[in-house]
């Protein structure tokens, strides 16, 4: 009897209804959902996890929190890089939290004034199809993208979004401008295959379509655990190094829930948290030593890193953008 | 009544439509025409426009091609199994263009271009089948007879496709307007290779890789105008009554003999309905495998499934109420009133949905009671609202069109007050019609993506969901959650077939 007039205020709660936590996540939603459930589950609270596309992977997230900046409406935002986080510190988008779940995490991974804290990192890592490609000739370095031997054989994600554009602005700072300028026409000169993300690249030399590619850690574990002939090789092991890039998590500035978000803050930032990202699928490099890890997943310290100045790479990042706009995308 | 639809129209659909065609125009809070210069000065401009066309004017012939010959045959020949070709035909506009693109790089390494118009001509030609089918429908069995006996059977194809070539060519507008707008397609189509750059993509690029709004909005000022002049141009059409020929001592005509070509005709039917609706289906449902899969793959994303289901029900009843008042005004307006209205209702489908977005954005992103709509669901509601509004309206405008209007007129003379008209006479004459509008919306709703992609609240729909999982290489995930969402589309439709089948067997 009631029910004509129940409906429209059911489907009017429905459209308007809200959650005691905002989570904007760029970690991938496949990842990142089985954790927030068990957040959800323990406190009791609920989270509105807002995903990206991989299209604008970080990106369009970080595009979100700026145009949200006067009022946010995100109370955690959990990025799967570090160069986005900086400078979102810098637009005055983050706020301080010294999270008691962070007290293991090397200064390193942290901002000095608890701004952002890393953990859960990935490698950036060649991804190699094991039939195609011989023991003898297996690539070392980066710079085997750029191997005639290997022309028109090899992937990268376009590196306009991401971990490959934060991967690439990292080379700048690193190699210097000239230098890496001219391994990016480089690797055009080789027809190294563009495309939309680091998903594919590991897919596409997963199904033998390509012999090697540019890719992230998570991403070969979920070829791997598909049963696709892959391995990850650990570039430039005798030069520069495996650039590690860590997930990075912070409290967002006059964010609707600053309370519920330290809880969730605090949870991400658990060793508990860390361990399941390296077990799950996701195969996550924990940046704490005493974190347990499965077998295939290695640790800090098993192998070289490459180091860079994440403030200098974010500092230079939009201009890095037009510029891989300009030389990637025509 | 109306002053208050007319206001929730506005705000909810053409207010978002201007903002962000005025962002076009603004740089820093100034009026300027930088953006346009950034935007147009760069070399790839050429390219995006060339790209654009070939994907719109392709995808247009393609859905000619492909829906003329097809409408033609299920409506108005001998063909056998014309019923259920002409049921399946309609499979293909209820699955999202992505889902079509991904059923077929799962059978065929496509990509590209070509690859991206060949996918919009399947999703799309049943739009010129429906509309080119009714109009051949409607050729009086007089004139038929007239044209066979002054010039034999050609004559009678040339007059059948001259009465129904307005009709198909709407038909093809729209298929046209469907592809300009879209961005995930394309996108998904250049995954690996050379990126087949569009306009719809580059607004989404300008607007979250770059975060300039002004660019963004203005790279949607060109497909919007196409689009646009295609809409107006299918508007005078309509008005101008020449999408119906259907006179008051109308006489059906009688089917066509096929004769000796009923062999090949049969065969071009059933290969355009195995291309646009049992090929995608049957390589979705080898890709998921079993009922195991598509079981686990709903209880996964459940919580995706209720809020597409809840959100575009909600965007599907406020659409169909809205676009009743709308359309009862229409047909009762005087012709240039009427003409603003229908202006109006096309007008948020002819922008690029990823631009409306950012339109939806910078009006709801507020503070205050404001912001609410923009935090909650309920501006995925109004971006569901405003983007497909256009189909509940022409539903209602024509059912409502042959209502009489002197029972209204003779109620409003016994001073019956106009709400009261309007609920007791106005609403249960368009029964009908406000059912297919209501279903119209809710199943556009559904299969939406591209409005919702820039919008945080839109972020747990299906297509999104799936969107997403492609990237993950869980195929079979995939195209079990496509097998739900197609499962989603179809059913109210075949539900709705059904009861109105049975409705009508009754009342016989």
């Amino acid at each position: 009897m009631n029910g004509p007039r129940i409906l429209p205020l059911a489907l009017l709660g429905f459209a308007c209804s809200r959650a005691d936590v905002v989570l904007y996540c760029a970690a991938d939603q496949e990842h990142a959902q089985p954790i927030v459930r068990t957040f959800e589950e323990r406190t009791g609270l609920s989270v509105r996890a807002v995903f990206d596309v991989e299209a604008a992977k970080t990106v369009g997230l970080v595009r979100t929190l700026l145009e949200e900046k006067d009022h946010p409406r995100c109370d955690v935002f959990w990025n799967n890089e570090i160069a986005h986080m900086i400078r979102l510190r810098a637009e005055g988008i983050l706020a301080p939290y010294a999270s008691s779940s962070a007290a293991g995490i090397p200064a390193e991974f942290r901002h000095p004034e608890g701004y952002w804290t890393g953990f859960a990192a990935r490698g950036r890592v060649l991804v190699v199809h094991d039939p195609s490609v011989p023991e003898a000739e297996r690539p070392r370095s980066l710079r085997d993208l750029a191997d005639p031997r290997w022309k028109g054989k090899t992937a990268i994600a376009r590196p306009i979004t991401g971990t490959t554009l934060t991967h690439f602005a990292a080379l700048f700072e690193a190699w210097g401008e000239e230098r890496a300028r001219a391994f990016c026409e480089a690797l055009l000169g080789n027809e190294v295959n563009l495309t939309s993300g680091n998903a594919v690249v590991a897919r596409k030399v997963g199904d033998g379509v390509f012999a090697f590619g540019l890719t992230d850690t998570d991403d070969v574990e979920s070829q791997r655990r598909n049963g696709k002939p892959v391995s990850a090789v650990f570039p430039d092991g005798e030069g520069a190094g495996t650039l590690l890039i860590p997930n990075t998590v912070a409290l967002i500035r006059g964010g609707p829930n600053p309370e519920n978000g330290r809880r969730l803050v605090d949870f991400l930032l658990s060793p508990e948290v860390e361990m399941r990202l390296a077990f799950s699928a996701s195969a996550n490099i924990p940046v704490r030593v005493d974190v347990e890890t499965p077998p295939g997943v290695r640790r800090l310290g098993s192998f070289r890193r490459m180091f860079v100045d994440w403030y200098a790479v974010a500092g230079r990042l939009d201009a890095r953008l037009e510029e891989m706009n300009r030389i990637f995308v025509r | 009544m109306r002053a208050i639809a007319l206001a929730f129209f506005a705000i909810a659909a053409l207010l978002p439509l201007a903002t962000v065609l005025g962002q076009a125009f603004l740089v820093e809070g100034r009026f300027s025409l930088a953006n346009f210069g950034t935007v147009l000065a760069e070399a790839r401009q050429w390219g995006l426009m060339r790209n654009t066309l070939l994907l719109g004017l392709g995808t247009g012939a393609g859905a000619l091609l492909l829906g003329f010959p097809f409408g033609f045959l299920v409506t108005r020949t001998d063909l056998p199994l014309r019923g259920l070709l002409a049921t399946l035909a309609a499979v293909p506009i209820l699955l999202p263009p992505l889902l079509h693109a991904i059923a077929w790089t799962d059978l065929v390494p496509i990509r590209g271009g070509l690859a991206a118009v060949a996918v919009f001509s399947l999703s799309t030609f049943p739009i010129v089948a429906v509309f080119a089918g009714r109009a051949l429908d409607r050729v009086d069995a007089r004139r038929e007879e007239a044209a066979l006996l002054a010039g034999g059977p050609r004559a009678r194809a040339r007059l059948a496709t001259r009465l129904a070539a307005p009709a198909a060519l709407s038909g093809a507008i729209l298929a046209l307007v469907f592809a300009v707008s879209d961005f995930a397609v394309t996108d998904y189509l250049s995954s690996v290779g050379p990126k087949f750059n569009v306009y719809a993509d580059e607004i989404f690029t300008r607007w979250q890789r770059r975060g300039s709004s002004g660019q963004a909005a203005a790279a949607a000022i060109p497909p919007f105008l196409l689009a646009a002049a295609g809409l107006l141009a299918v508007a005078t059409l309509r008005r101008r009554r020449a999408l119906v020929t259907l006179g008051g001592d109308f006489v059906p005509p009688s089917p066509v003999r096929l004769g000796r070509g009923r062999g090949p005709a049969l065969a071009f039917a059933v290969l355009v309905v195995g291309l646009g609706a049992i090929v995608p289906l049957a390589s979705l449902a080898r890709t998921a495998g079993s009922f195991e899969t598509v079981r686990l793959a709903l209880a996964e994303a459940r919580l995706d499934i209720g809020q597409t289901i809840g959100s575009a029900l909600v965007a599907a009843a406020l659409a169909a109420a809205l676009a009743l008042v709308l359309a009862h005004a229409a047909v009762r307006a005087r012709p240039l009133a009427a003409r603003g209205i229908e202006t109006a209702a096309l007008l948020p489908f002819a922008i690029p949905a990823v631009a409306l977005a950012v339109g939806l954005i910078r009006v709801w992103n507020r503070p205050g009671a404001i912001g609410l709509v923009y935090e909650t669901r309920a501006v995925v509601v109004l971006a569901l609202l405003a983007r497909y509004f256009v189909f509940p309206f022409h539903a209602l405008t024509a059912g409502l069109a042959p209502l009489d209007p002197s029972l209204e007129e003779a109620a409003a003379t016994a001073g019956v007050r106009p709400l009261r008209r309007f609920l007791g006479l106005v609403v249960p004459l368009a029964r009908p019609a406000l059912v297919s509008a209501f279903l119209l919306a809710f199943v556009f709703a559904v299969r939406e993506l591209d409005v919702l992609v820039l919008l945080p609240s839109g972020n747990r729909s299906l297509l999104f969901r799936i969107y997403n999982a492609i990237h993950f290489n869980r195929p079979a995930f995939v195209a079990a959650l496509s097998l739900v969402l197609v499962f989603l589309t179809v059913l109210p439709i075949a539900l709705y077939r059904l009861i109105a089948r049975r409705r009508w067997e009754v009342g016989a």
